[in-house]
């Protein structure tokens, strides 16, 4: 099977999952849980086992600038999505900076190597198709984990049909480049968060638990564009329930 | 303020309506929360220190992690930040096990943010904005500024409590510590109840003992040094 065909069957099951799962009765926090479970440690003991040891390695031997040229390159490659989804969600203030970081980066930046456009600051922004879904009124659904991929929702996980649909480079790159690209980004980008993600592990009591909260934390604060709690969040977080 | 003869009744009326509503605003907000100054003062003055120890990178990790949670502990409210954490929960827990838990859950907060300091790398923080929530609390945006967390945003939520004002939830990119803690904890207890999250707090606890230790290691490994209170039966392990 090629590469291009194995994404094709890939984003085929992707669709097949999301168009499934919203039809689930969403009871409790985690419905999906006895899928979810099994593949979050199927994700653990690939990151265990294969990403983290090759990230270490990969840490080891590229220079710091080295890793953040890389970083910036693939950043400037998805900004076009972000760009897409700034105008979906109707922000010209964010698709204007959002355009300029492209034309800024990929020319002076030297094809994205270089974040100059966060040196003149131009702010980045972060958007993507899950996020405007949110924008437009369409609840998180399950909480969902994929192989490989991570934390999702039955919601979130039409970002990745949607923004590869929106990534121009796939278009005329072949399968087998943007394949091997993803996976040198993917080690990069561990490498990055090394330090971080062996806190996490190790400050967590049921690290399932913690992602599963964080991710859905984050995107609540991704979509909503600020980190004021709506009310009801803020009564059950912030009021002692039973005052003696 | 002098008023200019109003030209009719009703918008003379309207207008002390208007201020007794203002006036009965402000008195019905408890504490006057509406003066932000003193806790954002707190929130800066102890940001400030906090980095000025964190820069001093003479002393070791763990006497950097140390003299910050020597600092920052009368800046949290523990007693508060562990009942809401523990929410309904808290009723099922008796007053020696609630005393246990703010103790070993402050512990374990301690060390999980100890743990970080060596990845400290001159990073500096920015007071963005505050906010006025319900229950007259106040939270108070940062933002990192430098390092590679630049850009991360940091709320802290303060609430006034007998010891002034202190820090009941620390929410990072939009993930609060309540929230984080209590999802966690409501699986643990929903499957042993308070004694079984008690013992795992105390698993976590001892095994990032020498952790927090390293250069005086040799201290940790004499004998008495590790005491098990209020448990009498020696440990099955």
């Amino acid at each position: 099977m090629s590469q291009r065909g194995f994404r094709a069957r890939w984003i085929a099951i992707l669709l097949a999952l999301g168009g499934l799962l919203p039809g689930c009765a969403t009871n409790g926090p985690d419905p999906l849980e006895s899928w979810n479970r099994p593949v979050f440690a199927f994700n653990e003991g690939f990151d265990k086992h294969i990403l983290e040891p090759a990230a270490r390695g990969w840490d080891a031997v590229a220079p710091e600038l080295v890793q953040t040229g890389i970083r910036n390159f693939f950043d400037n490659l998805r900004m076009p999505v972000t760009l897409a989804n700034d105008l979906l969600q109707l922000k010209p203030l964010a698709a204007t900076q959002d355009l300029g970081r492209i034309l800024v980066n990929t020319t002076a930046g030297i094809g994205g190597i270089l974040d100059v456009a966060s040196m003149i600051e131009i702010p980045e922004n972060d958007e993507d198709f899950g996020q405007t879904l949110g924008r437009y009124g369409v609840p998180a659904g399950a909480y969902l984990m994929i192989p490989l991929l991570g934390p999702s929702t039955t919601r979130d996980v039409w970002r990745y049909p949607a923004d590869a649909a929106a990534t121009p480079y796939t278009y005329y790159v072949p399968g087998w480049a943007s394949f091997s690209a993803r996976v040198v980004e993917m080690f990069n980008i561990r490498a990055y968060y090394l330090e971080e993600v062996l806190t996490s592990r190790e400050s967590a009591l049921d690290y399932y638990v913690f992602v599963r909260n964080a991710y859905l934390q984050n995107r609540r604060r991704k979509v909503a564009d600020t980190t004021e709690q709506p009310p009801e969040l803020q009564d059950d977080l912030y009021e002692f329930e039973d005052d003696e | 303020m002098t008023s200019t003869n109003s030209k009719t009744m009703s918008s003379h009326w309207i207008g002390r309506a208007f201020t007794a509503l203002l006036v009965w605003a402000l008195l019905a907000t408890p504490g006057l929360a509406q003066d932000a100054s003193e806790p954002l003062a707190i929130v800066r003055e102890t940001l400030d220190e906090v980095l000025g120890i964190l820069a001093k990178t003479d002393l070791s990790a763990a006497k950097r992690a140390q003299e910050v949670e020597e600092l920052t502990a009368h800046r949290f409210d523990l007693a508060t930040i562990s009942r809401l954490v523990l929410a309904r929960r808290w009723k099922g827990f008796s007053p020696e096990q609630r005393e246990e838990f703010a103790e070993e859950f402050g512990t374990m907060l301690a060390r999980s943010y100890g743990a970080r300091i060596t990845s400290y790398e001159q990073e500096q923080i920015a007071i963005l904005d505050h906010r006025f929530e319900p229950r007259g609390d106040l939270t108070v945006l940062t933002r990192v500024v430098g390092g590679t967390a630049d850009g991360i945003e940091i709320d802290y939520r303060l609430r006034k409590g007998d010891d002034g004002w202190q820090v009941i939830d620390v929410i990072i990119e939009g993930i609060s510590l309540v929230s984080s803690y209590r999802s966690q904890f409501a699986e643990i207890l929903a499957r042993g109840g308070p004694d079984e999250l008690l013992r795992m707090l105390r698993e976590k606890n001892a095994s990032t003992e020498g952790a927090r230790s390293e250069p005086e290691a040799n201290e940790v490994q004499k004998e008495g040094t590790e005491e098990a209170p209020g448990e009498p039966e020696a440990n099955p392990s």
